[in-house]
C-alpha cells in the first residue's frame, strides 16, 4: 500500500466515525422514543434529523467554561482523553478486507490496552472538577471500568485460544466456517456485559446516575468539553458493537451478494440499536450490587469459560 | 474508621420535584445522618387568607397551596368554613367532591409511582406510568375544568354539576385503565431489578411509624391502620361508597409502591359507586352569615391527613386559617428512614416519600 492509501484509510474510518458519533444521537433519541411510546425528536428537518446539527452548533456555541475551583489543565485534558483512547482503538478493526488502518499482530490487547486508557478521563474528568458528585461518579467509574477490564480481557481469551492470534484479521478468518458466537456463547455475553460497563451506559451507567450524582463526572463540563464526553459515549458504543461484530459475529464475513463492510455495518448498527434498546428497557442496578455481580457471578464464569475452553482444545489435539 | 462524607441533595436537585434539602452523612456510601430543610417555598398564603381575601375567594387561594391535590385543599377549607356558617350541604355536593378527591388521588398516586421508577433509575417504567397517568388529568379536566388546581369545592357545596355523558366518560375510561393498572402492579411487584433498588430500602417499622407521628400512605405501608376516611363520617360519607383500608407491613419503598398501586383499585371502586348512586338534589347551600367561632377538619389528601383549622369573627375575612400539610407530620420519619441505605437508593426512597413542598412551607 502506498502511503496516500494509508491516509486515504485513516481519513474515511475518520470521516465515518465520527459521522456515526453525531448520527447516533439522533438515531438514539429516535428509537428510545419508538421504545417507550413518545415522539422524540421530531420537528428539525425530515424526521428531526436536523437535530444531530443543532445539538452540535448549540454544543460549539456554548460558553466555554472551566471551573475557578477546577484544576484547569487536568480539566482540559481529560475530554481529550476519552476521545482519543476510543479513536486509537478503532484503528485494529477490520472494517473489510484490506480496510484497516494498522493490522498489528496484538490488535485484541491494543484494543484492552486503549480501553483501559478510557479510565483516566474519567478518574481525571471527575478528581479535576473538585465537585462532590464528579468525585463520587469518577470513584465509581474507576473501580467499575477496572473491574470489568478484567472480565472483558477474560472472556476473549476462548477467541484467542481457538485462534491462536491476536491479530483481528486472523480471528475473522477463522470464522469462515463458523462465527465464534456458537462455541462461545457464555465469552460473548460477558463480553458485551462488561462493554455496557465499559462505556458505562444504562443499565450500567453509575458513573452518571442521573437520579443521585446528576451528571456524575462530567458534571461541571459544558460546552464541547461535555460534547467529547458525549461522542466518546457513543464512539465507545460504536467500538463495542464493532468488536462484537468482529470477534463474535465474523466481521466482514457474510453471503457474497453484498460487499464486506455492508455486513459489517449492518452487524455493527444491530448491536448499536440492542445498546438503545438495552436503554429503554432496564433500570440501573446499585453500585454495590453491580460490584458484587461482577467478582461474584462473571469472575467464575468467565474463569470457567476459560479453563473448559481450553481443556476442549487440548482434549482434540488429542 | 472510614472517612466520613457528606453529600448534600437539593434544594436544586435533578431528581427532586420540589425545593427541599437533605444532607446526607455518609461512610462509604451508607448514610448514617440526615439533616433536612424543608421551607424553601414560603408564600404566605395563610396570611393572605386572613387579610387580603374575603373567606369566600379563600377557597381559591387555598387552591393554589398545591397543585397536585388541590382539591384536598379546597375542599377541607371549604369544609372548615361549613362548619363556621353552621350550614350542612346537600348531599350530591358531597359525592361530587369525593369523586374528584378520588380521581385526584389516583393521578397524584401514579405521579408518585413514576418518580419512584424514575429514581430508582427505571426509564421505561417512568415514561408508561406517566403515560397511563394522563386520563386521570383528562377527566379531571372534563369534571372540574382544569387538568391541575381544579376550583371545584367553593364555600357551600361544589361549583359544578356532573352532566351524565361525563359520568359515563369516567366509568369508560376507568374500565379502560384497569389492565393499565394491573400491568403497573405486576411491574412493581415482579420486576426483579427493581425490586433490587426498592425492597428493604427506606424500610421503618411499625413502632417507629407510631412514636414519629407517620400518616399518609407512608403509615399504612408499615402497617399502621391511619386514614381519615376510615373515621371522619360526618363531612363525607367515605364508608357508604365502598371505602377500605388497605395495609401492608414491611415499611419499605416497595411496600409504599404497594399500597398507592392497591389504593388505585379502591379508588376505582368508590368513583363507580359514585357515579352509579349520586344522589339528585342541588349543588350548594346558599347562607348570608359570616363565619364565627372556630373549627378544625381533617382530610385524607394523596399524602396523608391534611389539616384545616379556622377562627371567624363575624367579618368577611378570617380572623386565622392554619393549614397543616401531611408531608409536615412525615418529615422526623423521613430522615429516620434513610438511616443505613446506601446513597445510592436515597433518590428512590425520596421519591417514595412523595413529599410535598409547596404543601408544606404554603
Amino acid at each position: 500500500m502506498t502511503v496516500m492509501q494509508h491516509v486515504w484509510i485513516v481519513l474515511g474510518v475518520l470521516f465515518v466515525l465520527l459521522n456515526i458519533g453525531a448520527g447516533l444521537i439522533w438515531v438514539e433519541r429516535r428509537m428510545l422514543a419508538l421504545w417507550q411510546d413518545r415522539l422524540g425528536p421530531n420537528r428539525a428537518g425530515p424526521l428531526g434529523i436536523l437535530i444531530v446539527l443543532a445539538d452540535t452548533l448549540k454544543l460549539f456555541f456554548k460558553e466555554d467554561w472551566v471551573p475557578p475551583f477546577a484544576d484547569k489543565w487536568v480539566f482540559i485534558i481529560a475530554p481529550a482523553i476519552v476521545v482519543a483512547s476510543v479513536l486509537m482503538s478503532f484503528v485494529v478493526i477490520p472494517f473489510a478486507p484490506g480496510i484497516v488502518v494498522a493490522d498489528l499482530n496484538v490488535g485484541l490487547l491494543f484494543f484492552l490496552a486503549m480501553s483501559s486508557i478510557g479510565v483516566y478521563s474519567i478518574v481525571l474528568g471527575g478528581w479535576a472538577s473538585n465537585n462532590k458528585y464528579a468525585l463520587l461518579g469518577a470513584l465509581r467509574g474507576a473501580s467499575q471500568m477496572i473491574a470489568y477490564e478484567v472480565f472483558m480481557g477474560l472472556s476473549l481469551m476462548g477467541v484467542v485460544m481457538m485462534t491462536g492470534s491476536f491479530k483481528l484479521t486472523d480471528i475473522v478468518e477463522a470464522q469462515r466456517d463458523m462465527w465464534f458466537f456458537i462455541k462461545q456463547p457464555i465469552g460473548l455475553v460477558i463480553f458485551f456485559i462488561a462493554g455496557i460497563a465499559e462505556t458505562h451506559r444504562l443499565p450500567f451507567d453509575i458513573p452518571e446516575a442521573e437520579s443521585e450524582l446528576i451528571a456524575g463526572y462530567h458534571a461541571e463540563y459544558s460546552g464541547m468539553k461535555f460534547g467529547m464526553f458525549f461522542i466518546g459515549e457513543y464512539l465507545g458504543i460504536t467500538l463495542i458493537s464493532a468488536m462484537t461484530a468482529t470477534i463474535f459475529f465474523g466481521g466482514w464475513l457474510g453471503p457474497e451478494f453484498l460487499p464486506g463492510w455492508v455486513w459489517f455495518f449492518t452487524k455493527t448498527f444491530a448491536f448499536i440499536l440492542f445498546f438503545i434498546l438495552l436503554r429503554a428497557s432496564l433500570p440501573r442496578p446499585r453500585y454495590d450490587q453491580l460490584m458484587e455481580y461482577g467478582w461474584k457471578i462473571l469472575l467464575p464464569l468467565v474463569l470457567a469459560n476459560v479453563m473448559i475452553t481450553g481443556a476442549v482444545l487440548l482434549w482434540l489435539k488429542g | 474508621m472510614a472517612k466520613q462524607y457528606e453529600i448534600p441533595i437539593g434544594a436544586q436537585h435533578i431528581s427532586l420535584l420540589e425545593p427541599l434539602h437533605f444532607k446526607f452523612t455518609t461512610e462509604n456510601e451508607k448514610i448514617i445522618n440526615t439533616d433536612a430543610n424543608i421551607f424553601y417555598v414560603h408564600r404566605g398564603i395563610e396570611q393572605a387568607c386572613c387579610s387580603k381575601f374575603k373567606f369566600r375567594q379563600v377557597s381559591f387561594v387555598v387552591g393554589r397551596v398545591c397543585g397536585l391535590c388541590s382539591i384536598s385543599h379546597t375542599t377541607a377549607y371549604s369544609q372548615v368554613a361549613e362548619k363556621l356558617l353552621k350550614i350542612e350541604i346537600p348531599k350530591r355536593a358531597k359525592y361530587l367532591r369525593m369523586l374528584v378527591i378520588e380521581l385526584d388521588r389516583i393521578h397524584s398516586h401514579l405521579l408518585c409511582l413514576s418518580h419512584v421508577a424514575e429514581n430508582s433509575g427505571f426509564e421505561a417504567l417512568f415514561m408508561k406510568t406517566m403515560q397511563y397517568r394522563e386520563f386521570a388529568m383528562e377527566l379531571l379536566e372534563a369534571v372540574c375544568g382544569n387538568r391541575i388546581q381544579y376550583d371545584f369545592s367553593i364555600v357551600g357545596g361544589v361549583s359544578r354539576d356532573l352532566k351524565p355523558q361525563t359520568g359515563q366518560n369516567i366509568l369508560d375510561r376507568l374500565k379502560k385503565f384497569m389492565p393499565q393498572l394491573d400491568e403497573l402492579l405486576d411491574i412493581f411487584r415482579n420486576n426483579w431489578t427493581l425490586s433490587l433498588k426498592n425492597k428493604g430500602a427506606g424500610a421503618i417499622t411499625k413502632e417507629d411509624a407510631m412514636r414519629l407521628n407517620v400518616i399518609g400512605p407512608f403509615a399504612r405501608a408499615a402497617g399502621l391502620p391511619v386514614d381519615v376516611r376510615n373515621e371522619a363520617e360526618d363531612l363525607l360519607p367515605w364508608k357508604e361508597v365502598g371505602y377500605e383500608m388497605i395495609t401492608e407491613t414491611t415499611g419499605d419503598v416497595y411496600a409504599r409502591n404497594m399500597i398507592r398501586l392497591r389504593e388505585m383499585y379502591i379508588s376505582k371502586r368508590i368513583i363507580e359507586n359514585i357515579i352509579e348512586g349520586l344522589p339528585e338534589s342541588g349543588l350548594i347551600t346558599e347562607t348570608k352569615a359570616f363565619p364565627d367561632g372556630e373549627a378544625v377538619v381533617r382530610l385524607e389528601a394523596p399524602r396523608g391527613e391534611l389539616f384545616y383549622y379556622a377562627k371567624g369573627n363575624k367579618t368577611q375575612v378570617l380572623e386565622r386559617l392554619k393549614i397543616k400539610a401531611p408531608t409536615f407530620s412525615n418529615i422526623p420519619a423521613m430522615v429516620e428512614a434513610f438511616k443505613g441505605n446506601e446513597y445510592g437508593t436515597a433518590p428512590a426512597i425520596i421519591a417514595s416519600y412523595d413529599p410535598c413542598l409547596s404543601c408544606t412551607a404554603r
